[in-house]
């Protein structure tokens, strides 16, 4: 198995990956599929997250376990520059002391469970017994080892890990491409000080840390000096502070200084003249260089300019201009909402759709989470064909060329592959379930919506009509995937998926799917 | 117990977000062991720079800057020593994990509150591989070879293990969507 075809044998080579397993080509084929694929970086992450989890939990599991990963304290205090306090310093949670308190029962009970994974050769005997205090021995020894990184680099300000601290966030954006080549913004991400954004277009929502907020919009160009502090170089912004600790909020262009007094403004820069607009409250403006200072209140606007007659800039009023205030936008709309893609080839329509700039929601195939994001986050490729089942834009309207798929082909054939049925209409069941074996588990899943917002509840049902149980669900957060599982019967022809059938509601589903369950795979002896 | 105040304050910020550096490292540097050297580094790191550390800023993103330096640092060492299976060492890749990384975030804290109830339905021997596989301080080549078991046999469980964990949290999320 060179390279995984299937989720299960993806998994096995990121399991292999963390055993040091892999070979350098597989090693190679997924560096090249995680730089690619979106959905391939995020099953990863996903995995490595799952990885760390489980480490941690099962280490919390363990006798005596401290309520911090086990680090050599002795060399953290001892080793850096900091005067140490103590001369000979106890391990809080020193590594040593774990160890040592687990030996005996780790050493033994790994014993009951090497015995087991032998069964049913049932190897224990006084090699085996010999064996084993030979390994608990090596438990038992500390092993000094070899220092991992013993020599101290001065750390590079320039990447990520500098030591400069945060001072604001990119919230989110719309519509928005960067100039930043190496270093590409995304939503989210915190922003260190001294940090400067190139918006080529859309918007982009940013929060300082000590709570004001900018809306900015492209093509612009803005520093986040610090927790309370931004610099336009170009371009258009609108601040909104609210929390008291952000008044006083600044932002700079290379002609002016605007000192915020509780209020939501915005600035305009083009390097030579910045305009300056007050929505609601009052703002300061400053001139650079001349000292010159004017304060607006709501409603007003000024303009700092050079003079006509000296080198000196000055700040100009302008009269009141509807003009001005729509120039600013002072909100990212709403998330819109979003279409779904079960999953996501083919690749071209997926493509053609970026193209748009539509959004949709995806659900994963490895999970049963949906995810709303941006549309390039959904393409993606697991080797094995996986078809779209259905893709909505921002109304639920299908997209032409993503709904084709072939279920009865693809049902059987992956242990996660989609399934059958895609309806936009509301439907009652899905029927003519064929490939059906009996037997079998089954998983339903259907994504529940509704536009409105006031909560609202469905039951959900699954299985065949006679067992389906119903279940109440409320989608006013949004749309809810729901799962049920199931056994299909000699009978089995119709699957039901059901939501208050008493009652006329203006419901939709956005998809279903079925698929196989995937058993684990059958544990084989020696 | 010899602590100063300002070592128990750093300890407990470091409580808080352990569990979050190693999630972050684990993507960059995809071997547990090798991820807990990258962590002990940034621990020492933090600690040799705590001086400078701005109390109104939250500590982990901090703390983040200085573990990803480390992965780096691991890097080029693991390529001067010529090991067998370094990772790869590329920034653009990194950039990419660490957004979706970054994504992921809420999502995750379900899937992890899902996966604390699945590790308690494991077995006690399961448990106790997954113990020695992470914590215990030799590797899972030394402890088939000291019990005479076949290393794969070892490692399909180890492969068994993560998948059923993995379907746990799915089955897990679903029940409580339904």
């Amino acid at each position: 198995m060179p390279y995984p075809t299937n989720e299960l044998e993806l998994l096995r080579l990121f399991s292999q990956i963390c055993e040091g397993e892999a070979t350098a080509d597989q090693q190679q084929w997924l560096a090249r599929r995680l730089a690619e694929d979106a959905q391939m970086r995020r099953y990863w992450v996903d995995f490595m997250a799952t990885e760390a989890d489980t480490s941690e939990l099962v280490r919390q599991r363990m006798p005596d376990a401290g309520k911090i990963i086990p680090v050599d304290w002795k060399k953290v205090f001892a080793e850096g520059r900091k005067p140490v306090d103590c001369s000979n310093a106890a391990l809080p949670h020193g590594l040593v002391a774990r160890v040592r308190n687990v030996t005996g029962r780790i050493a033994s009970s790994f014993a009951r469970a090497i015995e087991w994974h032998l069964h049913p050769v049932r190897f224990i005997g006084v090699i085996a017994t010999l064996t084993i205090a030979m390994w608990a021995l090596w438990l038992l020894i500390i092993q000094p080892g070899e220092p991992p990184l013993a020599e101290r680099q001065p750390t590079n300000p320039s990447v990520v890990g500098s030591h400069v601290p945060t001072v604001a966030r990119l919230m989110r954006t719309v519509g928005a491409k960067w100039e930043d080549r190496d270093r590409r913004p995304f939503d989210g991400m915190y922003l260190r000080r001294g940090r400067t954004l190139q918006l080529a277009v859309g918007l982009a929502e940013i929060k300082f840390h000590d709570g004001a907020r900018v809306i900015l919009q492209g093509p612009a160009e803005f520093s986040v000096t610090d927790s309370n502090h931004g610099h336009l170089e170009t371009g258009k912004l609108v601040a909104h502070v609210k929390t008291p600790q952000a008044h006083g909020f600044q932002i700079e262009t290379p002609s002016a200084t605007v000192v915020d007094l509780g209020t939501e403004f915005g600035v305009d820069s083009d390097r030579r003249m910045s305009r300056v607009r007050v929505f609601t409250g009052q703002v300061n403006v400053n001139a650079r260089g001349s000292g010159e200072q004017v304060a607006l209140v709501a409603g007003e606007s000024a303009r700092v300019v050079f003079s006509d007659t000296s080198s000196m800039r000055h700040i100009i009023r302008l009269p009141s201009d509807p003009d001005t205030q729509q120039r600013f936008v002072r909100s990212l709309p709403e998330r819109p909402p979003v279409g779904i893609v079960w999953t996501a080839e083919p690749f071209t329509s997926t493509r053609q759709i970026i193209n748009e700039g539509r959004q949709v929601t995806a659900v994963n195939l490895n999970g049963l989470e949906i995810v709303m994001n941006r549309v390039h986050f959904v393409h993606g490729n697991f080797g094995k064909p996986a078809h779209a089942l259905a893709c909505y834009d921002s109304n639920l309207h299908p997209i032409d060329g993503l709904t084709a798929f072939q279920a009865s082909e693809l049902l059987d054939k992956t242990n996660f592959g989609p399934g059958i049925g895609n309806s936009l209409i509301p439907q009652n069941s899905i029927s003519g379930l064929r490939d059906l074996v009996i037997g079998k588990n089954y998983v339903i899943q259907a994504l529940l919506s509704d536009q409105r917002s006031n909560p609202r509840h469905y039951d959900f049902g699954h299985g065949p009509p006679e067992t389906y149980t119903l279940r109440k669900i409320d989608v006013s957060r949004g749309p809810v995937l729901c799962t049920g599982r199931f056994t299909a019967h000699a009978t089995t022809q119709t699957v039901h998926v059901q939501y208050n059938q008493n009652q006329q509601l203006n419901y939709t589903v956005s998809a279903w799917q079925l698929r196989v369950e995937a058993k684990p795979a059958p544990i084989q002896g020696r | 117990m010899c602590k100063s105040p300002e070592q128990h304050e750093f300890v407990q910020l470091l409580e808080a977000c352990q569990q979050g550096l190693m999630r972050f490292i684990l993507p960059l540097v995809p071997c547990h062991a090798d991820a807990l050297d990258v962590l002990q580094e940034t621990v020492a790191q933090l600690w040799e720079k705590f001086d400078q550390y701005d109390r109104q800023q939250p500590f982990e993103p901090w703390a983040r800057g200085f573990a990803y330096t480390q992965v780096l640092k691991f890097r080029k060492l693991q390529q001067r020593r010529h090991a067998k299976l370094a990772w790869v060492d590329d920034r653009l890749l990194d950039d990419q994990l660490i957004e979706e990384w970054d994504l992921q975030q809420e999502v995750q804290q379900r899937r992890t509150a899902a996966l604390r109830i699945c590790v308690e339905k494991l077995s006690p021997d399961d448990l106790i591989l997954l113990q020695q596989r992470y914590w215990a301080e030799t590797s899972i080549r030394d402890a088939a070879v000291a019990s005479n078991t076949p290393e794969h046999t070892l490692y399909r469980q180890l492969h068994r293990i993560r998948f059923q964990l993995r379907k746990c949290i799915e089955a897990t999320i679903a029940d409580q969507d339904a």
